[in-house]
């Protein structure tokens, strides 16, 4: 039966049920050597196991059964420390699963009804009229069932050895001692209708209602019913089990609140989806519609600070500020356009076309764009790059990739410093590395450089904003590829970072 | 009472029998029944209500509970979608085995923000518009609970 439960619910059985209801479940070989446990092997078997110990030397029952050659073997009512179990082996791959199931409670509840019913037979000892014929399930009340004999009329009587429970209620109590099961439970209503026509069929065995819960006396009670026929006697049998109705109640509720938390999580995360979706497309339409104003300001600062006779005509103080707008329009364009592209690559508005590529002329077009910046802060570019390698990618993006690490590697190089931009084969995957002699990074900076949630940004070495996202769409760009970026820094020595490209992107 | 799990059948029991609320969700194990008389005109009427295990992958309710069954409530929790779904295969059920008793769709939890609702207006219209009674509750603060009832009384003593 266990083989049908999916494996979650089996490990959720084993975990979490209290231990005196829990199971315990051991994996051996066909030698009944230990391989595996799940659930608590002290409480069932009063000691420690051991890996590749045997399992008959903790459960003596077993001695002789392995090694197991039925594909299943169940042996009940085996008593181990303190507990009563049944003991099952169920085959799998090659292995067995023991799986103990306590029964402890079942086996103390027969042992009253075991022991009342020795006792009788001691006391009529030589007196063969007992009234056992007619009175026959007179001993179930010590397993809390109430016993009902119908009649032929229809009527029901409440057979002697009243259970407790049964007494406790209103209608019991109002008609001193005689009670119409269908009226005092309306549940029975319905089920009695199915017990008619089990009666009327004259069926052996017996039928078993679902259970229903009453409050009375107090007391939620649990309860169920069983009819059956003997002796061309009709019995209905009530059964109140409180205690085992609660644990029956407490599991299935275990289920429904993890279903209820998981629901809520999945709703969650579907909510913060279509937010970060919404985020995103929003980033791409401003920063999209703010393209052409910014432009429309800097092309007018442009032709402003190109014509030497007109900025001339003006005094220290104001070319200043004609200077300032164009570098804050400059900057401002950048984080636009950076923005721009990060938000599409989040939204995954892009699809990557892939074409074959020189790799050393990718690294030129990207030295040649990085070459103005290094001049003005007097940086030294050295380029090597392997010629004859091809490699296949997206030429605008892995361009886009390749410049904001040059940017990146400038904003952090002192002045009078050198870059270096290497492109070369190693074994079967090549490799694209700018490596810069700047302020580097600390462990903890190179931890956190990637992800999402950092969005601290470090001025560079003459003071250089940041937008922040320049690192987030390098890394959107290399995964796109499914390449791999890798950084090694140390502060005050400077940073390598490295794009790896492998085998199956080269051509 | 049908319904999935966890949308608040015992809960408008409660609040309609013994005028309670507990935000504790606790799962109904097989049928719980609690009567309560009410007065309809000049006519006494004892409720019978059969508060009903929710549906599940865990728990399927036996079509044998609904066969005596003299009206019925499908309750949903507005909040979560899957939980119309399971009453109206209820209620599919519930048509045939009480062969066309009256019921009303219960929209309950509707105290919870609008914003957490996946049953929105126009599933409720759509329902109303295929013929079947609505009505909003919320267990919890009490409303619509006792004109929940009263409606399907009246439909059931009128049937």
């Amino acid at each position: 039966m266990l083989k049908d439960i999916p494996q979650n619910v089996v490990e959720y059985l084993v975990d979490k049920i209290p231990p005196y209801t829990g199971l315990l479940m051991i994996k051996v070989d066909s030698r009944g050597i230990v391989k595996n446990w799940k659930g608590n092997p002290e409480e069932y078997l009063g000691g420690t196991l051991a890996v590749n110990g045997s399992i008959e030397e903790h459960v003596p029952a077993l001695s002789g059964v392995c090694p197991f050659e039925q594909g299943s073997v169940k042996l009940t009512k085996i008593q181990l420390k303190d507990k009563y179990c049944d003991i099952h082996a169920v085959k799998e791959n090659g292995h067995y699963w023991i799986i103990f199931i306590d029964q402890t409670r079942e086996v103390d509840s027969l042992k009253d009804l075991l022991q009342s019913m020795n006792e009788e037979q001691l006391k009529s000892r030589g007196n063969l009229n007992t009234g056992a014929d007619d009175l026959p399930f007179r001993h179930l009340d010590k397993l809390n069932f109430a016993t009902f004999l119908r009649h032929d009329d229809g009527a029901f009587s409440l057979q002697p050895n009243i259970p407790k429970w049964i007494a406790k209620h209103p209608l019991f109590e109002e008609a001193s001692g005689s009670i119409d099961p269908v009226e005092a439970f309306p549940f029975l209503e319905v089920f009695i209708l199915e017990v008619e026509t089990f009666w009327n069929e004259n069926r052996e065995s017996y039928i078993v209602s679902e259970t229903w819960s009453e409050t009375f006396a107090d007391k939620d009670h649990y309860l169920r019913a069983y009819a059956t026929n003997f002796n061309h006697h009709n019995y209905l049998f009530l059964k109140s089990f409180i205690r085992e109705g609660v644990e029956e109640q407490n599991l299935l509720q275990a289920f429904r609140d993890s279903t209820l938390a998981f629901d809520k999580l999945a709703k969650t995360e579907k909510k913060l989806k279509e937010l970060l979706a919404y985020k995103n497309k929003f980033n791409s339409i401003i920063s999209h519609d703010l393209r052409a104003p910014i432009a429309a300001v800097l092309g007018v600062v442009n032709v402003l600070t190109t014509d030497e006779e007109e900025i001339g005509k003006l005094n220290e103080d104001y070319q200043e500020l004609i200077y300032g707008i164009k570098d804050e329009m400059n900057r401002l364009l950048d984080y636009n356009n950076k923005l721009y592209h990060w938000a599409n690559l989040e939204l995954g508005n892009f699809k990557l076309e892939l074409e074959n590529i020189a790799l050393d002329e990718i690294v030129k077009i990207a030295s040649e764009t990085a070459r103005e910046k290094c001049h003005e802060k007097n940086i030294s570019l050295l380029v090597e790059a392997e010629k004859n390698i091809k490699i296949r990618v997206d030429k605008t993006l892995f361009l886009q990739a390749l410049n904001n690490l040059l940017s990146n590697a400038i904003k952090f190089t002192p002045m009078g410093q050198t870059i270096t931009i290497t492109a070369k084969k190693d074994n079967r995957e090549v490799s694209v590395s700018v490596t810069d002699t700047g302020v580097g990074m600390d462990d903890k900076m190179v931890k956190n450089l990637f992800k999402e949630s950092d969005t601290t940004t470090t001025r560079g070495t003459s003071g250089e904003k940041g937008t922040g996202l320049g690192l987030g769409i390098i890394k959107k760009i290399v995964d796109a590829h499914k390449f791999r970026i890798t950084v090694k820094s140390k502060p005050g020595e400077g940073t390598v970072f490295t794009i790896h490209i492998p085998e199956t992107n080269l051509v | 009472m049908l319904g999935a799990f966890a949308v608040g059948k015992t809960s408008l029991v409660q609040r309609y029998v013994n005028s309670i609320f507990s935000e504790k969700y606790q799962t109904t194990i097989g049928v719980k029944i609690d009567q309560k008389v009410v007065r309809v005109g000049d006519t006494e009427v004892n409720l019978m209500l059969w508060d009903i295990h929710g549906e599940d992958n865990y728990q399927k309710v036996k079509p044998s509970y609904i066969m005596g069954a003299a009206g019925y409530f499908v309750v949903v929790d507005v909040t979560r979608e899957e939980t119309l779904e399971v009453g109206l295969h209820l209620q599919k059920m519930a048509d045939q085995m009480s062969k066309g008793a009256p019921f009303i769709v219960v929209m309950n939890k509707t105290d919870l923000p609008r914003s957490e609702w996946y049953i929105n207006e126009s599933a409720i219209n759509e329902l109303k518009e295929n013929s079947y009674e609505v009505i909003l509750t919320s267990a919890k603060e009490g409303t619509g609970v006792e004109e929940a009832f009263s409606r399907l009384t009246h439909l059931m003593i009128n049937k």
